[in-house]
């Protein structure tokens, strides 16, 4: 599974990386978990407000933190 | 209605208790009169060599926190308040979409609804350029949106008084949508189209549940809360900075290079330009000059440049545009804070 957080750093995007392995470690699934800060990448993805979560190139949700219940439910209907 | 409503609304109405017993206090007003007096304990200050440096940072933080807690406070609501209720995706459209000056109009005033953060306007800058929203609208929102919200406007009433509050409104609206324009008509039909950008709006609403107006408010004061955590740092750095210029910083060297006149405006709207300035760090920065003898001008020049642009923000928006293009509007940018400066000064000569 490949997961992407985009953000250039701020505290919302640390955020929102810390709660995506917080799950994935709570599920036990292991997961290529990509931090993408090159702001030309950021905006190619179609991101106006950061973070966005990307999830098998599935955009989820972007300008929020979603909740781990959120993260759980998208992980696992991935698999 | 459930427990968390009665929670918030018992917030709300503690937040407007609080606000009417300070008024009662004659904060608002007591602005200039305690500066006036913070002036001469500094004097003092400084012609006894005796005092240690820490006891000017210890001042200049207490100081800081007597005239700002309100301000901040009020300042972290209304963030969280918008982060919550604000309409950002119609404000993004509005952008968009329309002809001549309504989309810079609704840039330079709808900066506030949709962040405060600095490192977020990058991508929203992109996507609206990227979007078809036309290079003008996207730089004037990148320019005034920091300057612009509702955070930065209080916390300015608050460390500086009103006239600076409502000048930098004025002049962050204004510069912004001239240079927007200007860079516009520049670079039309020089620049490449860009070529466009799909964008998902249409998310998984699986776990969007309805939700009710006490939820909200629970949602709205997490958001304040995260704004706290990820600002109050940096403001704090910012007093400490101050306290340091104070007590290192002999003021005939501000008054030379930062004081009153042509060339200090010019000059501290230049180091405005490059200089990374956090959001709501340059207010505390520019008190504790004003207070060692900066020149009103300067300091205005400096408020309108210094979080609207930075070297780490031009270099971002060059991934996105030509290098041509904020080289062009930082100069723009810089000319604009010289005159505002001098605007300024010329109605307001003393602090």
């Amino acid at each position: 599974m490949k997961i992407e957080v985009f953000g250039k750093g701020c505290h919302r995007c640390i955020e929102l990386e810390k709660t995506v392995k917080a799950v994935l470690s709570e599920l036990n699934i292991t997961a290529d978990v990509e931090k993408v800060t090159d702001i030309s990448k950021i905006v190619d993805a179609g991101i106006m407000q950061t973070p966005g979560l990307r999830i098998n190139g599935k955009m989820r949700s972007t300008g929020r933190i979603p909740k781990a219940e959120e993260i759980k439910i998208w992980i696992a209907g991935e698999r | 209605m459930d427990k968390k409503t009665v929670l918030a609304v018992g917030i709300l109405l503690l937040i407007f208790g609080i606000i009417i017993v300070y008024e009662w206090g004659g904060a608002w007003t007591g602005v200039k009169t305690t500066m006036a007096e913070n002036k001469t304990i500094t004097a003092q200050l400084l012609q006894d060599n005796k005092i240690p440096v820490h006891e000017f940072i210890v001042f200049t933080i207490i100081d800081y926190i007597k005239h700002s807690w309100l301000c901040l406070l009020l300042a972290f609501i209304a963030a969280g308040a918008l982060q919550e209720f604000a309409p950002r995706d119609k404000v993004i459209k509005l952008m968009g979409s329309g002809r001549g000056f309504a989309p810079y109009a609704v840039a330079g005033c709808g900066g506030p609804l949709l962040s405060m953060c600095s490192c977020s306007i990058i991508p929203l800058f992109g996507g609206l350029y990227k979007r078809g929203a036309g290079l003008g609208p996207a730089v004037t929102f990148l320019l005034a949106a920091p300057a612009f919200n509702p955070a930065a406007i209080l916390l300015t009433l608050g460390l500086l008084g009103w006239k600076f509050a409502i000048a930098r409104v004025i002049v962050a609206i204004t510069a912004g949508i001239l240079v927007g324009y200007t860079t516009d008509k520049i670079f039309k039909n020089r620049l490449p189209e860009p070529e466009p950008v799909h964008i998902d709006t249409e998310f998984d609403s699986t776990l969007q549940e309805d939700q009710g107006f006490g939820k909200r408010l629970i949602n709205m004061s997490l958001y304040s809360w995260e704004f706290v955590k990820m600002v109050l740092p940096l403001i704090f750095l910012g007093v400490i900075f101050a306290g340091l210029v104070k007590a290192f910083l002999p003021p005939s060297l501000i008054i030379k290079y930062l004081g009153n006149g042509i060339l200090p405006i010019m000059l501290s709207s230049a180091i405005g330009v490059f200089m990374y300035t956090p959001t709501l760090v340059e207010i505390p920065l520019v008190r504790g000059f004003l207070e060692s003898g900066m020149g009103t001008g300067a300091a205005m020049a400096f408020l309108l440049t210094g979080p609207a642009l930075s070297l780490p923000s031009i270099l971002g928006v060059c991934k996105i545009v030509k290098p041509r293009v904020p080289a062009v509007y930082a100069t723009l940018m810089w000319i604009c804070g010289t005159i505002a400066g001098f605007i300024f000064w010329f109605f307001v000569p003393r602090f």
